[in-house]
């Protein structure tokens, strides 16, 4: 994998997110920093992705939405026959519709059967189950970044969850790249935080620490 | 359109500590919206108009205009609150109803920015604290378990929850009136319910927290004592039911260890076995024994009277008299024996053997005086009778009658426990009553 620096192509919209980039901590006891940010957007609305740098050569993403934390990382297993054929149906309804604006993305309506929500696959070993489907955008980014952020860069984004606990997110960029990243959803508090950002008006949870003091509102830039 | 201060709202009302609040104005009135939770509200309901507005970008768009009055809530929004150990925001407020309206209940959205969202939400004065949690259950077939982190839950209702009203800000899209199928499943004091709509599932989890907790965390002392039973109240006995048991046990449990002693040292000692035939003529006469020694101090003598009586009866009336102060105990032993055939199959009632136990007798020198009567007398027929006198014998009357003392409360409490546990699920729209009671 390719990181580059990207430095602050794009303007973040501000948000009370408790993550800045240089916060440290720590998943499954392997230390990690957040090195690198996107802000997505969708229809319903926006969510972060803290691109992150584990201690044990790994890279990933910590994602931030509507108060649930996830942590994945980009592996190599195999996915079963059926989801990848229906993943290169549902890109190239997306590459159609990003082509041409008027067009719907209504996977529902696909003259193959699509890719639905709560249908079983196979990722590696592990029987996963469709949560969500959704076409989102960057709308802005901070830091050191795998990929070229430019705004308003579309993906097609998949979540997928285990009846362990387990979740896997399958992201089809406009390159016409599947990556696919393994993990779980993560408590605040499990993570060992460091240099979290402070926020006016609340005060730190007391298992975190914070390095920066009280930055503001506005974020990143 | 973003005004980049943050300034509490109306300082001088604020019994509590709000957060920054970031403004927008209303694009319908032109009020002020403030949002706290920056970057991940999406609709936020204007104050002044009650139009709910999407601020998800800056083309900020109107959703609904109101059609309902503000409503005050028991929380008002801004109000902060510690609950498990974090502090927490009201920035958002729904009135829902059942599909048929009757039934109302209230959520609060609550707000950390570390933590992410919670929920309060209140009924008939019913608080639960709930999380949404991001799991993969299923819940095919006909099961009305559940399992999650090895607890399992039942269900108790199904139904339709809509919207009634909307007050401050969310992080999905809201609308009044729209209607979402939900299932609870509990395991007091825990709940488990699914929302879902259109294809898309939302678990949570919650627990049920005591009104007065609420009103302790948000500095509130008015908030009304809850009415009737909630689906996930513990009921009070459980807790308390697990001690009163216990203690129950462990006090069985000494008594008979206290029984067993006592036993143990019991001499049990056949101090006088005699059996004779009784004549008719014997009828109103007076039989007096050879001296009996009763060694020791006080204890407990039994006299036992045999008689291989059948359809008949033997009655003695006996006395045991100390022969140095007189002292007497006396009693009256009634032998009766019946037993026959009828279109049920045999029968019998009464027995061959009677005793009776006299206690704290001194120690000396005794003499039994026996009177006796019998039912075959009155044919000229004897009896074959067998007196036997039982110095210091167990007696395991007392341990019964101790045990029988012990017992109302435990089982008061355990009464009581499933009168609650009926009620509570009487309001179960789809739990029966009768499968219930083997998991509770």
């Amino acid at each position: 994998m390719d990181v580059e620096l990207m430095g602050s192509v794009a303007e973040l919209t501000p948000d009370v997110s408790p993550f800045q980039i240089g916060t440290t901590g720590r998943h499954r006891n392997i230390g990690f920093a957040l090195i690198g940010r996107l802000k997505m957007s969708w229809s319903a609305g926006m969510w972060n992705e803290w691109f992150l740098a584990s201690d044990d050569g790994r890279t990933g993403w910590l994602a931030e939405a509507q108060g649930f934390l996830s942590i994945a990382y980009e592996t190599d297993e195999l996915l079963e026959a059926g989801l990848t054929h229906k993943l290169t149906n549902l890109q190239k309804i997306a590459d159609l519709a990003r082509r041409d604006p008027s067009t719907v993305i209504e996977t529902g309506h696909s003259s193959e059967d699509p890719l639905r929500l709560g249908a079983r696959f196979k990722i590696g070993n592990w029987t996963y189950l469709v949560m969500d489907i959704k076409e989102a955008a960057c709308t802005g980014c901070e830091g050191e970044l795998p990929v070229i952020a430019k705004i308003g860069r579309k993906t097609t984004s998949i979540d997928l969850l285990n009846e362990t606990g387990r979740f896997a997110s399958i992201e089809l960029g406009e390159d016409f790249r599947r990556r696919t990243y393994v993990g779980e959803y993560v408590e605040f508090d499990s993570l060992a935080l460091s240099n979290v950002r402070g926020l006016p008006g609340w005060s730190l949870p007391k298992a975190s620490t914070s390095t920066t003091g009280m930055k503001g509102l506005s974020n990143g830039g | 359109m973003v005004d980049d201060i943050s300034h509490p709202t109306e300082p001088d009302k604020a019994a509590f500590r709000p957060g920054p609040v970031q403004t927008f104005s209303c694009p319908n009135c032109g009020g002020v919206i403030g949002i706290r939770a920056l970057g991940i509200t999406i609709n936020a309901v204007c104050e002044s108009c009650g139009s709910i507005v999407d601020v998800s970008n800056e083309n900020l768009r109107i959703i609904e205009t109101a059609a309902v009055k503000a409503q005050a809530a028991q929380i008002p929004i801004g109000s902060r609150g510690t609950l498990f150990d974090t502090e927490w925001e009201v920035i958002g407020y729904m009135i829902r109803s059942d599909g048929s309206g009757r039934y109302l209940w209230r959520e609060y959205l609550l707000f950390n920015p570390y933590q992410g969202f919670r929920f309060l939400t209140e009924a008939n004065g019913h608080w639960n604290f709930i999380k949404n949690i991001r799991v993969a259950i299923e819940t095919g077939g006909s099961s009305r378990i559940v399992e999650l982190d090895e607890r399992q839950y039942r269900l108790f209702e199904q139904g339709r929850a809509v919207v009634r009203y909307v007050m401050g800000e969310f992080y999905w899209r809201i609308s009044v009136e729209e209607d979402t199928a939900v299932a609870d499943y509990v395991a007091a004091p825990h709940i488990l319910s699914k929302e879902s709509s259109d294809g898309d599932i939302m678990w949570s989890q919650g627990i049920y927290m005591p009104h007065r907790e609420i009103g302790n965390a948000f500095k509130l002392d008015k908030l009304p004592a809850p009415k009737g039973i909630a689906p996930n109240q513990p009921s009070p006995y459980t807790g308390k039911l697990g001690q009163i048991v216990n203690v129950f046990l462990v006090s069985a449990g000494l008594l008979l260890a206290t029984q067993l002693f006592f036993n143990e040292r019991a001499a049990d000692r056949v101090v006088f076995d005699r059996k004779i035939q009784a004549p008719a003529s014997a009828r109103d006469q007076l039989l007096i024994s050879e001296p009996i020694t009763l060694t020791g101090g006080l204890a407990n003598t039994v006299v036992m009277a045999k008689s291989n009586v059948s359809n008949n009866w033997v009655e003695l009336d006996a006395t045991l008299s100390n022969d140095v102060t007189d002292a007497s105990d006396s009693a009256t032993l009634p032998i009766e024996y019946y037993s026959g055939s009828d279109s049920d199959g045999p029968w019998s009632e009464g027995g061959q053997t009677t005793e009776v136990a006299f206690s704290s007798v001194p120690g000396g020198e005794y003499h039994l005086q026996v009177e006796v009567d019998a039912g075959a007398f009155a044919e000229g027929k004897p009896v074959d009778l067998q007196v036997k006198v039982i110095r210091d014998a167990p007696i395991w009357a007392n341990f019964w009658l101790t045990l029988l003392l012990l017992l109302p409360y435990p089982a008061w409490a355990l009464i009581r426990h499933w009168i609650f546990v009926l009620k509570q699920w009487s309001e179960s729209n789809t739990g029966s009553v009768s499968n219930l009671t083997r998991t509770t």
